[in-house]
């Protein structure tokens, strides 16, 4: 009965690992390797742990040693491999894509696989008992000192996530991965303590985890710009549409649009119109650094933000930064030709307004700024044609001598 | 405590884990059928504690300690409760699933609320005898050693588990026949059509043989369905677009990659087609974005058909421009869908009251082996719109006579 049990359990979480493992390669993320790592490693440690209950001690000890060899390799393998999806869910892509890093942190490993190598023959790091059970060695300790490193490591970043971020979003993720990881790595310990399968049941269940947080995560942000998308936009704004009318009279709503985005597409392809949209996301992103304000993309080149102001001066200040971040990035980005946008804002504190009529009153803000906006352009167009005119008609009286 | 039962409470937690995690991915999503499902997901979650309930009281029963007179002073009336409801349980999640699926699938049989009557009879009687088998004993009795036997009864319940499950899953596969389109979309590849599948019919099977063997393989059943169920709820969140719920530009990348891999014979007989609708720009501005999201919403139910009447794949590309992907085509073909989308275009426009100009741009091009990666090909569809579309504005009706304009790289 209790073998019985204990294949049930290894099916099971070997579907749930797969289930999980074939839903992320289907979607085709380029950045989640580490991710799908574990998930490969994690299947990999079951078919392990299985052969272990499943061959009988008595007959083939070899084969025991040997297995009982590889599972550690791979215990730390695979906790090698959660250090890096943490750092990939936190985006710490400086870390993980610096192959110098990888290489560095994966050093302490060898030790433990030539000392689990070497189990056998002196019983560094482990020794089997007469049940076949595996018993603590000679430099057990030195598998301790490995995982805390590795917590240590992951402790600096999630920190400075968290410290920094401001949306509680990414806070929460901050807090998931890193209290997932430290579980992992305490029931890694426990497990060796006592002989049972807590660590591959952890493992199983941070996976399922860790993969539905960052599918949530990719729901409600935008693919190209990483800001908040309009399902998020809308959650937000009816929370905050329904606070009292003094914090209401504090916050603003902004619209941007980029000008002639349409022409850009034309004129440049879709490629720098991309890129145009990146530059809106990135200036917002520097001012949201400086204010407290919520980002969004709530369609093709509109983008709105959500700020909270204690002074009127303090959001008109918002604004002139935001256009002057923009102007300065526009700059670099195009050189060939110059991208202009326009912004218009509200206060919510407009009186019985829905949320429609409040987005319908940032959206008309914007649109007067944009035709002064033209109607200024197209008098300097004017005198560009009478010029150009000019030099024609001078030209054709040259062409008529 | 004996080491079997320590790894059964263990199957148990996981489960109960597995089936958290998907009950607040459920609770966020905010569908219409959230309350259904969480109603399921609770009575499932209920089962696993149960089963933990049971299992720890029957380790205390069997433990070597208690006599037979302790047995019997050892709440052996909440014991035989709490085990005539997880029999229940197992009964109530077949009946639940098909008193959903039920209410989905009979929309359109005149005397649906009788029949769901009629039907739920055995399930009342069932039910019954189960809760008050503690007392009468018809289903369970609890014996003298501590052991639970099944009653006169038994094998009725089983029968009744049976019903239900075959009758849920006859209404799964009754909704998956009328959600074609939808059910297309998710399973591209084969092994996903077995995959959903034996997901639709594991917890059908599952319930029955757990009653008839006693084993406890019916909540990890549940928990991989559940999950596996999940994912593909997730799937569909990040690959459809919610403005117009067509396939967006995540599965457009996915469908060119599954493209590449083709033969050459097969690639040059699939045709890309660019919908773009014309002065897009000037309906947002003066009518406003909600307008603007109409005309949308129209145009995409509009292509949709066509789609599924060309057996086409259809994507929104971005803003107010689609993709529509035909394989097994000729030029002539390409040419006859571009014009049927047009005629079908005018026909709306002049249906529709709305003030503005609605016309399209279409053009197509052929997936030749120049095009090395899915990139390429989207910039020339990309750039073969724009030449169709200069066309266009300067002329509307020479698009329609002439085939489009085939471009050159």
């Amino acid at each position: 009965m209790t073998l019985f049990f204990k294949i049930e359990i290894a099916f099971l979480l070997f579907t749930l690992v797969f289930i999980v493992l074939r839903a992320q390669i289907k979607t085709k993320t380029a950045s989640v390797k580490s991710f799908s790592a574990v998930c490969f490693v994690l299947i990999f440690l079951l078919v392990l742990r299985t052969c272990i209950v499943l061959i009988p001690y008595a007959t083939y000890v070899n084969t025991h040693w040997v297995l009982h060899c590889i599972n550690y390799i791979m215990t730390i393998i695979i906790i090698y491999c959660w250090l890096f999806a943490a750092l990939e869910r936190l985006e710490v892509f400086s870390l993980t894509e610096s192959s110098t890093a990888r290489i560095v942190l994966g050093l302490p490993i060898v030790p433990v696989i030539v000392m689990s190598a070497m189990s056998p023959f002196n019983n560094y790091l482990f020794k089997l008992n007469l049940f076949g059970a595996p018993v603590q060695g000679q430099f057990w300790f030195y598998l301790y000192a490995v995982v805390a490193l590795y917590m240590i490591t992951l402790l600096v970043p999630t920190t400075y996530r968290f410290i920094k971020n401001a949306n509680p979003d990414d806070q929460k993720t901050a807090l998931y991965s890193y209290t997932l990881t430290t579980l992992i790595c305490c029931s890694l310990l426990y497990t060796c303590y006592r002989q049972n399968n807590i660590f591959v049941i952890i493992n199983t269940i941070a996976v399922v985890i860790l993969y539905t947080n960052f599918n949530e995560a990719k729901i409600s942000t935008d693919a190209l710009t990483g800001l908040n998308n309009r399902n998020r936009f809308r959650k937000y704004l009816s929370s905050v549409m329904g606070s009292s009318a003094t914090v209401k009279s504090n916050i603003y709503l902004t619209y941007i649009d980029v000008d002639d985005f349409k022409a850009i597409n034309d004129q440049h392809g879709h490629l720098m119109g991309d890129v145009a949209l990146r530059t809106v996301a990135e200036s917002m992103r520097d001012v949201g650094k400086e204010h407290h304000c919520f980002l969004a993309r709530i369609g093709g080149d509109e983008f709105v933000i959500i700020s909270h102001h204690q002074r009127e001066e303090d959001h008109l200040k918002m604004l002139h930064l935001l256009e002057d971040y923009l102007g300065e990035k526009a700059a670099i980005a195009f050189e060939n030709f110059s991208i202009s946008f326009s912004v218009g804002s509200t206060n919510l504190n407009v009186p019985n307004a829905s949320a429609n009529e409040l987005l319908k009153i940032a959206d008309k803000n914007m649109y007067r700024n944009k035709m002064l906006k033209k109607a200024r352009r197209e008098k300097e167009k004017l005198k560009n044609t009478k010029m150009n005119d000019e030099i024609k008609q001078k030209r054709n009286d040259k062409e008529a001598q | 405590m004996n080491s079997s039962y320590y790894y059964a409470v263990e199957l148990d937690l996981v489960c109960i884990c597995v089936f958290f995690v998907v009950l607040i991915n459920l609770w966020r999503t905010g569908t219409k059928l959230r309350i259904q499902m969480l109603s399921i997901l609770t009575m499932v979650i209920i089962q696993c504690v149960l089963d933990i309930v049971t299992c720890y009281m029957s380790d205390m029963h069997s433990g070597d300690t208690l006599t037979l007179q302790d047995v019997c002073k050892v709440n052996h009336d909440l014991f035989t409760l709490l085990y005539s409801l997880k029999s229940f349980t197992n009964l109530l999640v077949p009946y639940a699933i098909f008193y959903i699926t039920y209410n989905f699938t009979a929309d359109k049989i005149a005397s649906k609320e009788a029949k769901l009557v009629l039907l739920s009879i055995p399930f009342v009687a069932l039910s019954y005898l189960t809760l008050s088998s503690p007392i009468s004993g018809h289903i369970l009795f609890l014996t003298f050693h501590g052991e639970i036997v099944h009653g006169r009864f038994y094998s009725l319940l089983v029968g009744t588990t049976g019903f239900y499950s075959v009758l849920g899953f006859v209404n799964v596969l009754k909704i998956f026949s009328s959600k074609k389109d939808l059910f297309r979309n998710i399973t591209r590849a084969p092994i996903d059509e077995i995959c959903i599948y034996s997901a639709a019919t594991l917890p059908f099977i599952l319930a029955p043989v757990n009653l008839l063997f006693n084993v406890s393989i019916v909540s990890p059943g549940y928990a991989i369905c559940l999950l596996y169920l999940m994912t593909i709820n997730l799937y569909m969140r990040i690959s459809i677009d919610d403005l117009t719920a067509l396939n967006n530009r995540n599965e457009l990348t996915a469908y060119l990659d599954n493209l590449m891999n083709l033969n050459e014979k097969e690639r040059s007989s699939t045709f890309m087609l660019f919908i773009d609708v014309n002065k897009f720009k000037h309906i947002n501005d003066n009518f406003g974005h909600n307008e603007g999201d109409v005309v949308l919403m129209q145009l995409s139910r509009l292509l949709k058909a066509t789609a599924e009447s060309f057996n086409c794949f259809l994507c929104r590309y971005g803003g107010d421009e689609f993709i529509m992907i035909k394989q097994h085509a000729n030029e002539e073909k390409a040419v006859n869908i571009c014009k049927f989308i047009d005629d079908s275009v005018t026909r709306l426009r002049d249906l529709s009251l709305a003030p503005y100009e609605l016309s399209v741009s279409t053009g197509y091009v052929r997936f030749d082996k120049r095009f090395r990666s899915p990139r390429d090909f989207i910039d020339a569809a990309d750039k073969l719109m724009y030449e169709t579309k200069r066309n266009a504005k300067k002329n509307y009706t020479h698009f329609n006579k002439k085939a489009p304009v085939k471009i050159s790289i």
